[in-house]
């Protein structure tokens, strides 16, 4: 069995001005896994995310990282084994992919924060492992949506952290990059470290995902293997109404196709 | 402009910056209505003894105003781009927050009422008055922004802008009830002063201004994250409640130190930041180093060129920075465009 990196013990967090709640949810995170989290709008997924990243303080329950309470690690060490990339990245003034990239060694410089030689290396594979080196001079403001997350996704790996936890890393990538972009996820957990990210792509997280969380109006509905989790999905009626639930031709991976059922068969 | 030589630019500014910061220092103290011989200033200075007039002019009336107009851009340049970058909003200035607004409030009784009439060693009333008030609204503002988990920038935005309102309402009551003949005095705190003779403006200024630029510049490296936004410099292991607080407190401090000694002066902290990035890039540290530099030597010669255009008359500092800043700020936005 791998080693547990990040452990999630029966976190609750509750919105005061909605009342929305989050339900006592436990996540296991080993290294070597990548978790997906899946879930309908408003069920908890960022929120959760954001406990385990300790951005926010969970108001029940207990994160440990390698078996240390995360509200006793200082944020920088922290940062140096968890990365964490935010739902939107807005950033105001201009700065260039490079300068970007190379935040990501905050945690791991003092003083100054002068780039070492060594800094430069690590920030260098970075951007190559993103596909970002080639325009690494240019401004963010002049980067697409999908460009940009590359650039802050090169950012995060910058810190060379033990797990990585990513809120819907997707968003504004084109189908071909979004494919790349998981792929690269798995290379990397598969190499140095787990990553737990947030998607609303199904068929993304049933092709690229070791394990799977399904959270569901603030509770855990089910956390497992990727076909009990679609097992599932299929149950619940805001996923499952107009889907069809198929086995992907080439692999056999579960796959959802949505499903115009106004649309007669013209066959 | 290409990014290589954009690059190359940056490598070289904070070097370029500091030559020109030490050129306006050597130069605009001889600048004035009276000429200066500089030859027999530097005997004098060499023999360490003030007998001519020419040395007595600029070791006690030039050099300690160009010191305090140069430490007063300085800071408000420093204040503004820290401001700037906390609040997220490339449009903040020193005086964004309102804490200006409590230090004229302060200055103005001080001035409207001469019961208040109190010094305390290098301290004037006006300037005790100014810091006063402008802890109080500090104060009030930050007590406003807290949340549990650190300080609400939006908060301190919206209650910042709110209160800075509510001064000016407090001034135009002052101004309503003071005698008349009071009232020039006022105006000319207003518009912004530096005339100055001899250091105590410059001593009492130093330490508060000197301390204020320090908490700033403990957290510089961090406001580059914050610029990403608080989520992302969380994740990038930059304690952000904290950076938000010093440079906050530091910012301020620095502020209502310059503002209740030299009046409300406009738009140094708004252009320099802009001018200083426009040159150097984003990177927090070179920019504080340019503002610094650059605030510091833009109010020199703003102060020259006030005692000198309509000579021996002088024109309030604030108009010259507000007609210089001005065209060059549209001009920097049109450029960026």
């Amino acid at each position: 069995m791998n080693e547990s990196i990040l452990n999630l013990e029966s976190i609750s967090y509750s919105y005061k001005q909605s009342g929305w709640k989050l339900d006592s949810v436990d996540l296991s995170v080993n290294a070597g896994e990548f978790i997906g989290i899946l879930g309908p709008n408003g069920s908890g997924k960022s929120t959760l995310l954001k406990i385990a990243a300790g951005i926010l303080e969970p108001a029940g329950g207990n994160v440990t990282l390698q078996e240390r309470s995360i509200r006793k690690i200082s944020r920088r060490q922290l940062a140096q084994s968890i990365g964490y990339l935010p739902q939107r990245v807005n950033s105001v003034f201009n700065l260039n992919v490079r300068e970007i990239v190379s935040m990501g060694r905050f945690c791991h410089s003092k003083g100054l924060g002068i780039v070492t030689a060594a800094d430069e290396k690590i920030v260098d594979e970075c951007m190559h492992e993103t596909e970002t080196f080639d325009f690494r001079e240019r401004s963010i403001d002049e980067l697409s949506g999908g460009e940009r997350q590359r650039v802050f996704l090169a950012s995060v790996l910058a810190q060379q952290p033990r797990v990585m936890l990513l809120d819907e890393p997707g968003t504004g990538l084109d189908m071909h990059h979004q494919v790349s972009f998981f792929k690269l996820l798995a290379q990397l957990s598969k190499k140095k470290m787990a990553v737990v990210v947030i998607t609303h792509e199904l068929n993304l997280a049933s092709q690229f995902c070791s394990k799977v969380l399904l959270l569901n109006k603030g509770k855990k509905e089910i956390f497992g293997s990727v076909e009990k989790v679609f097992e599932r999905i299929g149950q619940i009626e805001m996923y499952s109404k107009d889907m069809s639930f198929i086995k992907h031709p080439s692999n056999h991976k579960p796959a959802v196709l949505p499903f115009n059922s106004s649309i007669k068969d013209s066959m | 402009m290409p990014a290589k030589t954009k690059k190359t630019i940056s490598s070289y500014s904070i070097l370029l910056y500091l030559l020109f910061a030490v050129l306006v220092l050597v130069i605009c103290p001889l600048i004035g209505s009276e000429p200066l011989d500089i030859k027999l200033i530097v005997r004098d200075l060499l023999g360490k003894n003030i007998s001519q007039i020419d040395t007595d002019i600029f070791v006690n009336q030039r050099l300690p105003r160009v010191l305090l107009a140069f430490l007063t851009g300085a800071v408000l340049a420093v204040a503004g781009s820290t401001f700037q970058v906390i609040l997220r909003n490339p449009l903040a200035t020193p005086y964004t927050l309102g804490v200006t607004g409590g230090a004229s409030v302060g200055a103005y009784l001080a001035i409207a009422f001469p019961v208040l009439n109190v010094s305390v060693g290098k301290f004037s009333s006006v300037q005790l008055m100014a810091i006063a008030g402008a802890g109080v609204i500090g104060l009030i503002i930050y007590a406003a922004s807290r949340k549990k988990s650190g300080l609400s920038m939006h908060t301190m935005l919206l209650a910042g802008v709110t209160i800075g309102i509510m001064c000016g309402a407090f001034i135009m009551l002052i101004r309503y009830l003071t005698n008349p003949n009071l009232l020039i005095a006022l105006d000319r705190w207003t518009m912004g002063r530096l005339d100055t003779i001899g250091y105590d403006w410059f001593y009492s200024v130093l330490p508060l201004a000197a301390a204020g630029l320090l908490m700033v510049a403990f957290h510089v490296r961090s406001l580059n994250h914050i610029s990403l936004g608080e989520e992302m410099a969380l994740g990038h292991g930059v304690d952000v409640s904290s950076v938000q607080k010093y440079c906050f407190i530091g910012a301020s401090i620095a502020t209502a130190a310059v503002v209740s000694t030299v009046g409300p002066i406009g738009f140094v902290g708004l252009i320099v930041p802009h001018m200083v990035r426009y040159f150097s890039g984003y990177d927090n540290r070179p920019v504080m180093i340019g503002c610094v530099c650059l605030g510091g030597a833009f109010l020199v010669i703003c102060d020259a060129m006030a005692r000198t255009i309509i000579s021996p008359a002088e024109i309030p500092v604030g108009v010259i920075t507000a007609l210089i800043g001005g065209p060059c700020f549209i001009y920097l936005l049109i450029k960026r465009k």
